[in-house]
């Protein structure tokens, strides 16, 4: 290969084994035309790595293998003739239309691409696969296989890696339905492998994507704090015209109240889809997902944020009085609390303690008029929930393959747990302080406890997306 | 036994469209009982022991069945639809032809009195102009004969062929590449049908549109035989002739006398033609005028016209419509329903439905105690009484043709699947020895007598090489024989005969189709009840 150009690595195999979706997956684009009818791609189709305005690799995502047996028949006697078998075999077969698929597919080939050679783990190898292998092998490029099952079956997979022995320098299984960050950089990491000549490159866009992976963690947790701020300071405040109206101006306001929240929250939310890189995916989340819930919702406010225990705990830390915590604890989280008052003021709301979330303050009167103030927020707890609520958002959207479309399976029901699913239940009391602080202080504008918890925020996005298996909640 | 017409075969393919649609392996278990049914209800009882029913008799029992069920509330079958939009459209053409007939010849005798009308201009407008046109037709027709083929080299097709061609090659450059692979290969498919419906029934769908011609002509000719008559009764028409290339009144009266030997010879048409004289006399000089002509004259060129039409335009076509509609009729009492689909309706009306659970299928012992497994594949094959029990020549993909699944497999087919298995041959090794196996195969010619089955594992995409290996199959054995595709599952360990997931049951059922072969289907060998 010419130092000078790009390297290119075209994503090569079988048709409907899944090429498409690794390239997805790999290049974070959920706009890759993927289905389960085979030959869904027809003609090669670039995805170019740019940093800095420089195209620094490309990857091709090419049709699958139509005719293996018959073109490696034809290259093994071409090979009697000339040393550039493939570039001879298009040449001869290129205005043949049942070659078409596989022209197509040896071209980035003839022109010295990588090869990335992508298998479905969950079958058995058959004689067009090892055909398929023994072209790629006499292509004499560097080359790498990939094993995507499509499904859990691993009887296989010994069979794929036997054959993979004798045609690949390198293998890695790599399930573009799951595959995370880590995984991608670990795909990444191999393919360096192939070909000492790419290191170089491969590690400048390894790094590359480290620091923009790190770059999205740090505006996630702004984004993420920002929105912390305009929730627990948020209030809102209207004139009683008539003294008869206040009960039901009251019940009015909350209902405002409750959907300016969720809008803040769900704005935040989307803030974090596009950086992404999402279009396709959650647009809403997998459909047993815990966000589903109404963020006021009683199973919210069970499953999310602290425990009992911690919310009192919390409640002394912040230096709140302890009458109010006990209040918010043991009233507010009991069942047959809810339901006394569900009738009463809507269960939701009810679920935020005995006497609210938000304090109602019925106001002076300046002007001959009475106001009715609701919020800021005086329960913690909601603090908790959001960021829970945050932080499973996250999880789900930076761990959902680009490659992945079933967007309606196999997810856990956060019911069937009775332990708390968030993160929050488990941060130990130093973190749980920065988050106390950051509440009490955030009706005013002291920067330094925002700052602590961005912190903190960025170390916890870190972590989820290094983590082995994400919970998907 | 009653008449079959066009929109029985309508409503047949309809239904049977109707059933391939959805081609799941529960979708199948539903037809092979519905259909059963229907043939132990409506034929089986006035059959007697042991007889072999008629097929016709059982397509028209399943038809009228099929057909209660279906019209239900205010649903017009296509064939109904069909018919009446047919016998509309005969009418129409008829009198389309009337009317503009009629207007031509109305338009062209209008006679202003100081010139007659010039003999010849009516010749070349109403006759000559329609032997050439008939000719053209007969040439076509001869060539056509010759050719063998009816459908593939008749002219009307080829155009609509060579459009659908364009346009599939246009929709593969451009829009092929924007279209989902999933309506990609539907659309290809359903060309695949019609293109099967053209060699199944040769031009039986060709022939509505030559009878509309003819009925158009016929009403064309009437037209202007009409007008003619009516201006001759109720105006004073003078015809006489004229032409620059001086011909004599002695050529004209040949050639008057050799246009008229189809009628001469008749009495009751005498005088057939002009004689000399009436010729001479009603020739027309310009520098003359017309006041020397005689009357007599003038108008004794009436007859000949008319009689010109009546045999070079109206008889012809009358006989054409009669041939055409002769053809029609025998082309439907002819029919055979030997194609695909039929042999797949009678399978599935007399195999007894055999139900069993709860046995592995590759347990060949268990078969002498136990009822037979159930495999999907069985009542392709059962049925022989109808069938002409061709032996099976079976072939298995190398890859499944191991030492311990290759024994499991020949045995399961032995064990009822297949009931005579002529021989195996293990295909897909390479290509090379594919291109040998294909080659013998061409050189035998017993292999016209035998049925094939192509196992296939269904979880591998219908490839370009499968399916192009289909293609040479059929060429290397002939039109004759059926090839089925007898798919199977992803293999577990225990088994490689795995029932087929429905969506892999779909994709190879829509590029089997494609393929436009009335004789190579697809078959799902175990059902998901085994």
């Amino acid at each position: 290969m010419h130092p000078d150009t790009i390297p290119e690595f075209a994503i090569v195999g079988h048709p409907n084994e899944g090429k498409s979706s690794v390239l997805s997956t790999l290049a974070e684009d959920d706009s890759v035309r993927i289905s389960a009818t085979p030959g869904e791609t027809l003609v090669c189709q670039q995805f170019p790595v740019i940093i800095d305005g420089k195209e620094i690799i490309r990857f091709i995502d090419t049709p699958g293998f139509q005719n293996p047996r018959e073109i490696l028949h034809q290259l093994k006697s071409l090979a009697e003739i000339t040393d550039d078998i493939i570039g001879a075999f298009r040449e001869k077969n290129l205005s043949n239309p049942e070659f078409r698929e596989d022209c197509e597919l040896l071209r980035p080939i003839t022109g010295g691409a990588g090869i990335i050679y992508v298998v479905d783990g969950s079958r058995p190898v058959r004689s067009v696969d090892k055909a398929e292998m023994e072209i790629l092998r006499l292509t004499g490029l560097p080359r790498m296989a990939v094993i995507n099952s499509k499904d859990a079956t691993t009887d296989f997979l010994e069979g794929w890696k036997d054959e993979f022995r004798k045609c690949f320098n390198v293998f890695r299984v790599f399930n573009a339905h799951t595959a995370n960050y880590t995984q991608r950089i670990e795909l990444l990491e191999s393919l360096k492998n192939i070909d000492q000549d790419w290191q170089s490159t491969l590690d400048a866009v390894i790094s590359a994507f480290k620091k923009d992976w790190a770059q999205r963690n740090r505006i996630s947790a702004g984004i993420i704090t920002e929105m912390l701020h305009e929730c627990l300071s948020y209030k809102i405040v209207r004139d009683i015209g008539d003294p008869g109206d206040e009960k039901q101006m009251k019940a009015n306001m909350r209902n405002v109240y409750e959907k300016d929240i969720r809008k803040i929250e769900s704005r935040a939310h989307h803030k974090i889809r596009s950086l992404f890189k999402h279009n396709i995916f959650n647009y809403d989340l997998p459909p047993s997902s815990i966000l589903h819930e109404d963020l006021f919702s009683e199973s919210t406010w069970k499953f999310l944020g602290l425990s009992r225990n911690q919310q009192i705990a919390a409640a002394g830390l912040g230096g709140a009085g302890i009458a109010a915590a006990i209040d918010a604890a043991t009233f507010g989280a009991s069942i047959g609390l809810f339901a006394a008052l569900g009738g009463l003021a809507g269960a939701t709301w009810a679920a935020l303690g005995s006497k609210g979330l938000a304090q109602t303050k019925v106001l002076g009167i300046p002007l001959g008029g009475r106001e009715i103030q609701i919020g800021p927020v005086k329960n913690i707890q909601f603090l908790y929930i959001l960021l829970d609520r945050s932080l499973i958002y996250y999880a789900h959207i930076s761990n959902w393959a680009h490659g992945r479309r079933d967007y309606d399976v196999d997810q856990q029901d956060p019911d069937k747990d009775e332990a708390r699913s968030g993160y929050a239940a488990q941060w130990d009391s130093g973190t749980r302080s920065i988050c106390n602080s950051f509440f009490k202080e955030a009706t005013s504008s002291n920067t330094d406890t925002e700052v602590q918890l961005k912190d903190f925020l960025i170390e916890q996005l870190q972590k989820i997306s290094h983590s082995e298996k994400v919970r998907m909640i | 036994m009653k008449k079959w017409h066009m929109r029985d075969i309508i409503d047949l393919e309809y239904f049977f469209h109707l059933d391939a649609v959805s081609r799941s392996a529960e979708d199948q278990q539903y037809l092979n009982e519905r259909d059963r049914n229907i043939f132990l209800e409506t034929v089986n009882p006035s059959l007697q022991e042991g007889a072999t029913p008629d097929r016709k008799h059982v397509i028209r029992a399943w038809l009228n069945r099929r057909r209660q069920e279906e019209t239900a509330g205010d649903t017009v079958l296509p064939g109904e639809g069909f018919e009446s939009l047919y016998s509309s459209f005969r009418m129409l053409f008829v009198l389309a032809g009337i009317i503009l007939g009629g207007g031509a010849g109305l338009s062209f005798l209008t006679y202003s009195g100081d010139r007659p009308l010039n003999v010849f201009a009516y010749l070349f407008l109403f006759v000559f102009s329609q032997i050439l046109i008939l000719l053209l037709f007969f040439v076509l027709a001869l060539y056509r004969m010759r050719q063998g083929a009816f459908l593939s080299s008749c002219p009307l097709y080829r155009i609509i062929g060579r459009i659908t061609l364009k346009a599939v090659i246009r929709v593969r450059k451009s829009i092929a590449t924007k279209l989902g692979a999933d309506r990609r290969s539907r659309a290809e498919a359903t060309l695949g049908l019609i293109m099967a419906k053209g060699s199944t029934y040769g031009f039986l769908f060709i022939l509505p549109s030559i009878i509309l011609a003819q009925l158009f002509a016929i009403g064309f000719n009437l037209g202007v035989l009409g007008t003619t008559l009516f201006k001759i009764i109720t105006a004073d028409i003078a015809f006489g002739w004229q032409s620059t290339l001086q011909l004599s009144p002695a050529t004209v009266n040949a050639l008057a006398q050799k246009i008229a030997l189809p009628w001469s010879w008749l009495a009751a048409f005498d005088p057939a033609y002009p004689s000399l004289t009436q010729i001479e006399g009603s020739r027309i000089i310009l520098k003359e005028g017309i006041y020397h002509l005689s009357t007599p004259d003038l108008v004794s060129w009436w007859p000949f016209l008319c009689f010109s039409v009546l045999f070079y335009g109206l008889l012809p076509r009358l006989l054409l419509f009669l041939l055409a509609a002769a053809a029609q009729r025998r082309y439907l009492s002819r029919l055979d329903f030997r194609q695909g689909s039929y042999e797949l309706l009678l399978l599935r009306m007399t195999t007894p439905l055999v139900t069993t659970r709860g046995r592995m299928i590759d347990d060949a012992d268990a078969a002498a105690r136990e009822p037979e497994p159930d495999y999907g594949g069985r009542d392709q094959f059962a049925g022989n009484a109808m069938n002409g029990a061709k032996d099976v020549l079976v072939m298995i993909p190398d890859d499944i043709f191991n030492a311990s699944s290759g024994e499991k497999l020949t045995s399961a087919l032995q064990n009822g699947l297949v009931p005579a298995i002529q021989r195996i041959i293990r295909i897909n090794k390479d290509y090379e020895t594919d291109t040998e196996i294909l080659a013998d195969l061409e050189k035998n010619s017993k292999v016209a007598e035998t049925d094939i089955l192509l196992i296939q594992e269904a979880w591998q995409p219908p490839i370009a090489e499968y399916i192009s290996f289909i293609r040479n199959l059929r060429q290397a054995i002939g039109p004759g024989p059926f090839i089925r595709i007898g798919l199977i599952g992803k293999p577990r360990p225990d088994t490689i005969l795995t029932p087929v997931k429905d969506e892999n049951l779909k994709i190879w059922a829509r590029k089997i189709t494609a393929l436009g072969d009335p004789g190579i289907f697809t078959v799902g060998l175990v059902n998901n009840a085994s």
